[in-house]
């Protein structure tokens, strides 16, 4: 075993354990600095709770049930919305990545909508589509939908162009080559783009809560806000950060286990 | 017989911003089937756009380039490619990259037998080494052992022409004598001819039956030399004074091509130079060399 080392090295790996024991020191730090802001009172405690405060309302909220009906509700409009916009985005994206005029008709337009800001768009969703749950699908598939697709398309730009001359030279033609050269090559990649969409997808969701819906957790938020009931805010905010770290671990394991060939050797 | 291949007037012009880049003069040349041809002549001459030219991934701006007595047009199963640097595809195990081919629409639809094709692959990861590795993925190999994954591929579907884009250039001497000798076997042994780019002399004489000279860029071909050392070719060849002298005439061709105008830029350099120089380092002054 060599020593470990305990200076700061340039992008070298660190073993496993230490890693995570740094990240468990991370949360220990935040929560130190919480719990020192809120003892010297600075602020208002209404406003930002003890951490000990929201601890106990945490117990109080999760024997409860409609946290889970909360989180249930949410979680099921978020993967609706966020499979809709992969659906269509996984082909869109390979096809503006592989043909230059599709890229040309398209990318241009995409860019164009990715910049208007999504909230803005919830009053032309609610009077389209109602306050039901069709208005909130629309929103997360607006927002991640054209993100995604220059994030594959770009993904499948990356595959070097020789990977594709060498199907050519083998008798691959056009169809063959996309799907199992430019889909394959881009793959863990593309993976990779639906996780951080997958993130999005969260924050969407929330928005579209807060505006408009009677359950869901952006929804409860908002309820609580109205009551001044902060901790429980906090609570729902920290349930918020576990699902979304919890989902990004998810999405990374499973890349690594889906795509072994694509680790780098170093 | 008609010769494997035919290249008449074949020229090349890449467009680009700043004027067009004339890469490849006309240039025309026959090979025949069996040949073992190595193309050499400086850096950026046009070798690399010739040899993506026959593979029909580049077109050429004038000219034609007959296969088999027909016009080639795109790129086809009956001219195999070894690039450079190993491109092997990262999510296939060798002998899936090896098969690759086999697994396609054009295989099936020329009546491709799955079956032999297998059998095919096993022999080729044998003759080069490899069936231990059939189900490694290339990250786990050696660069050596990429490249001769790729020549497998390569030979695979049986190409008339295998076309090699300096196959050996990245590996250590020791690997590229070995992967030099196997390919020329495999080569021989199937018939299939080769056409191989090298800026390696050396290389050029010990494996090739004909070398063909390029001129420094807009690359033409300013020799075609016949290499007349037989089939059965042994390392200590390379020791003999009939390898040594033609050696030394393609160096000599090679140099005259390459250096003419480098040769004049450098003098015109020294002299400038001489004055700065010369209270540190007293020095003779620059001769005119000879070779
Ligand atoms: N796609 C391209 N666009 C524009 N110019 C190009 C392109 N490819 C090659 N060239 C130019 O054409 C010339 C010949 O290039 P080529 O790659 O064929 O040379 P080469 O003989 O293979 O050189 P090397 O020995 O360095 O590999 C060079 O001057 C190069 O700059
Ligand atoms: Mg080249």
């Amino acid at each position: 075993m060599n020593q470990p080392s305990l200076t700061l090295q340039l992008r070298r790996n660190i073993p496993t354990r230490r890693y995570r024991v740094l990240a468990v020191v991370g949360f220990a730090l935040c929560l130190a600095v919480w719990g020192l802001i809120s003892a010297s009172a600075i602020v208002d405690p209404v406003f930002l709770p003890s951490p000990v405060t929201v601890a106990h309302t945490m117990t109080e909220i999760f024997s409860d049930q409609t946290i889970w009906s909360d989180l249930w509700v949410s979680f099921v409009r978020v993967t609706i919305g966020f499979l809709l916009s992969a659906v269509v985005a996984l082909p869109m994206g390979i096809l503006i990545g592989s043909f230059k005029p599709i890229e040309a008709i398209l990318q241009p337009v995409t860019e164009f909508v990715r910049y208007v800001p999504v909230p803005a768009l919830i009053p032309i969703l609610m009077v389209t589509l109602g306050i039901g749950e069709e208005s909130k699908w629309a929103l997360i598939f607006i927002g991640t939908y054209f993100q995604l697709v220059l994030m594959v398309a770009d993904e499948v730009r990356r595959v070097p162009y020789e990977l594709l001359q060498v199907a050519q030279t083998l008798g691959a033609k056009r169809g063959e080559i996309i799907s199992r050269v430019l889909w394959r090559s881009a793959m863990p990649g593309i993976f990779d783009a639906l996780r951080l969409c997958n993130g999005w997808a969260w924050t969407y969701l929330i928005v579209a809560e807060l505006v408009a819906a009677n359950e869901g957790l952006g929804f409860r938020i908002l309820k609580f806000s109205r009551f001044l009931q902060t901790p429980k805010i906090w609570v729902y905010l920290i349930l918020l950060g576990a699902i979304g770290l919890l989902l990004d671990l998810l999405f990374r394991a499973l890349n690594r286990r889906l795509f072994k060939w694509a680790e780098s050797g170093k | 017989m008609k010769p494997i291949l035919e290249v008449q007037d074949v020229s090349k012009v890449y467009p680009s911003d700043n004027g067009n880049v004339e890469a490849l003069r006309p240039t025309s040349f026959k090979v025949e089937r069996g040949e073992f041809v190595t193309l050499i002549g400086p850096s950026g001459c046009g070798k690399t756009t010739m040899l993506f030219m026959l593979a029909g991934l580049e077109e050429p701006t004038d000219g034609l380039m007959l296969v088999n007595g027909r016009q080639a047009i795109g790129p086809g199963a009956d001219r195999g490619m070894v690039f450079q640097n190993y491109t092997l595809y990262p999510w296939l195990t060798v002998a899936q990259n090896v098969l690759f081919s086999a697994t396609l629409k054009t295989f099936r639809q020329d009546g491709g037998d799955l079956k032999a094709a297998n059998e095919r692959c096993d022999a080729l990861l044998y003759l080069m080494g490899l069936e231990a590795f059939a189900k490694a993925y290339p990250r786990e190999l050696s660069g050596g052992m990429k490249q001769r994954v790729a020549i497998a591929r390569a030979l695979l579907p049986r190409p008339a022409i295998l076309l090699m884009d300096e196959p050996f250039g990245a590996l250590d001497a020791q690997t590229r004598e070995e992967i030099q000798q196997l390919t020329a076997l495999l080569t021989r042994h199937e018939g299939t001819t080769v056409l191989m780019v090298t800026h390696d002399v050396d290389e050029a004489l010990f494996l090739s039956t004909r070398t063909l000279v390029f001129s420094p860029r807009p690359g033409r071909i300013v020799e075609d030399i016949s290499v007349p050392f037989g089939e059965v070719r042994t390392l200590d060849l390379k020791l003999t004074p009939e390898f040594i002298s033609l050696k030394r005439r393609m160096l000599g061709l090679l140099r005259r091509e390459s250096d003419a105008n480098r040769q004049d830029y450098l003098q015109r350099l020294l002299q400038v130079q001489e004055p700065e120089i010369s209270h540190v380092h007293p020095r003779p002054k620059a001769r005119k060399e000879s070779q």
